[in-house]
């Protein structure tokens, strides 16, 4: 029999590893007792500033965490909620979830049928309401895009919402500072959208360049673009703020499989399977070995992996990162004050560290100081099984 | 390393009226607070009560160095402020 267990470690001052408890730390693998969902059918996990939304195979979604400003979605005027709850499917009209973001105090969801909702802190504009008295907005609320577009994705900063939609249109919510002058690529205009102001983005020569995809850090964002005359997808686009060199944007040598982005830093995973980082290094969450205290890291590094390990999926946290691999490992790295490497002791990382799980790693997710993995482990009855 | 994890203008802080404290997000998940006193006393270090990282806040003393009676009229206007930048 396989036994499919949910462990999380990291940051818990809001009870966002859903243990029950809340606590300043947890510094390695905490195995969830109770939950909402059936671990075996998690899709994906996606983790804010202090809270964690779960998405099932059934389109479901599942809460826990903070929830000052309702980004639980739960209709619930708790502060935290340290189990997790299912978000009632009538509040999307009892259509499945196809996929879910965080924010810092906000979160989002898209539906099958492409519709977007959206709820949590409202402080900054960046539902999309230009109202008063909508601070915070505690069930999932629709969002009409300007003429129903579609939405396709959806990614949060700290206070701005990015949609993009299924024409490769992107509309910004919320505070973004974008640089002066803007990248030469896009044409960026203000608009407004039930009297909340809006930005507009769009390639400003849709028949050779196509926006797919989007992820935002802090106060940056960047976008995977397809080259149409080449045919390739190996240029990123980056806006916002580059404090750190993390709106440096690139062309790179092969097709962009995935990206991922911090606080301040970046991670690109090609298609030859290399991963390369640039951006802030004070944490090692570059994990490129050593830490850089004054100076961030302007061009892309090659993260060393051990020999046969090879990238399944990269998730990146405020200040550290967590790779899932192939082999059903994890490896960690970056700011580690509250055990966020889950390596059982709080010295920053500043290269990938295998961490020590019970079985195999079939999925995993980050939050700003935490992490997330599904393990599956085979019991002992079975037979012999092969050492790891 | 820096002693300051970043550096970050009050117009960026979220003001709690009630509490009378400015707040920002911290990498751990909770949030680097200073309140009103502690600007009008010439702080500028605002800490995290989860962690161990420090932001250092920009402001303009002067403008909490009023009198008590100016500084809800201040308030009032760095909250115009922000909702001009928004």
């Amino acid at each position: 029999m396989d036994v499919v267990d949910v462990n999380a470690w990291g940051a818990n001052s809001h009870g966002q590893l859903g243990l029950g408890y809340e606590s300043e730390l947890c510094m390695s693998p905490q195995r969830l007792t109770k939950y909402s969902f059936v671990p075996h059918l998690v899709r994906c996990i996606r983790g804010g500033g202090g809270h964690v939304l779960i998405l099932d195979s059934n389109g479901r979604l599942h809460a826990c965490g903070w929830n000052n400003r309702g980004q639980l979605g739960l209709n619930s005027t708790e502060e935290c909620h340290n189990e997790f709850s299912m978000v009632p499917t009538e509040y999307f009209e009892e259509v499945p979830i196809e996929s879910i973001s965080c924010g810092w105090d906000i979160s989002g969801a898209i539906t099958v049928t492409k519709r977007l909702f959206v709820w949590g802190s409202n402080a900054f504009q960046q539902l999309g309401i230009c109202q008063r008295g909508f601070m915070a907005v505690r069930r999932p609320m629709p969002v009409r895009l300007p003429r129903d577009e579609a939405a396709q994705r959806i990614s949060f900063g700290l206070r701005h919402c990015a949609v993009l939609t299924h024409d490769h249109k992107i509309y910004i919510f919320g505070r973004l500072r974008i640089m002066d002058p803007p990248p030469i690529e896009l044409d960026i205009t203000a608009t407004s959208l039930h009297r909340a102001n809006v930005v507009k983005i769009q390639a400003h020569n849709p028949n050779e360049l196509r926006i797919v995809s989007l992820v935002s850090g802090q106060n940056h964002m960047l976008l995977k673009c397809i080259d149409l005359e080449a045919g390739s997808r190996r240029r990123i686009i980056a806006l916002g703020d580059n404090k750190f060199c993390q709106s440096n944007a690139f062309q790179f040598d092969e097709d962009v499989h995935q990206l991922a982005v911090g606080w301040t830093h970046n991670a690109v995973v090609l298609k030859s399977h290399s991963i390369l980082l640039w951006g802030r290094n004070c944490y090692g969450q570059l994990g490129i070995g050593g830490f850089s205290e004054q100076q961030a890291t302007p061009t892309p590094l090659r993260l060393q992996l051990e020999q046969g390990q090879s990238p399944a999926r990269l998730h990146m946290g405020a200040e550290h990162g967590l790779l899932r691999t192939t082999t059903g490992d994890i490896y960690t790295w970056g700011w580690n004050e509250h055990g966020n490497c889950g390596n059982n002791a709080t010295e920053n990382l500043s290269q990938p560290t295998l961490l020590k799980l019970p079985g195999f790693a079939k999925l995993a997710g980050t939050g700003a100081g935490f992490c997330y993995a599904i393990v599956e482990t085979v019991e002992e009855a079975m037979g012999p099984t092969t050492p790891l | 390393m820096s002693i300051y994890h970043d550096e970050v203008e009050i117009e960026d802080f979220e003001y709690d009226e009630e509490e009378e404290m400015y707040y920002y997000p911290c990498p751990c998940g909770d949030r680097f607070q200073i309140s009103k006193e502690e600007l009008m006393e010439g702080e500028e270090v605002a800490t995290c009560p989860s962690c161990s990282l420090i932001v250092k806040v920009i402001y303009d003393p002067d403008m909490f160095k009023a009198e008590e009676d100016e500084s809800a009229a201040l308030n009032e206007k760095l909250s115009d402020l922000k909702l001009e930048k928004n």
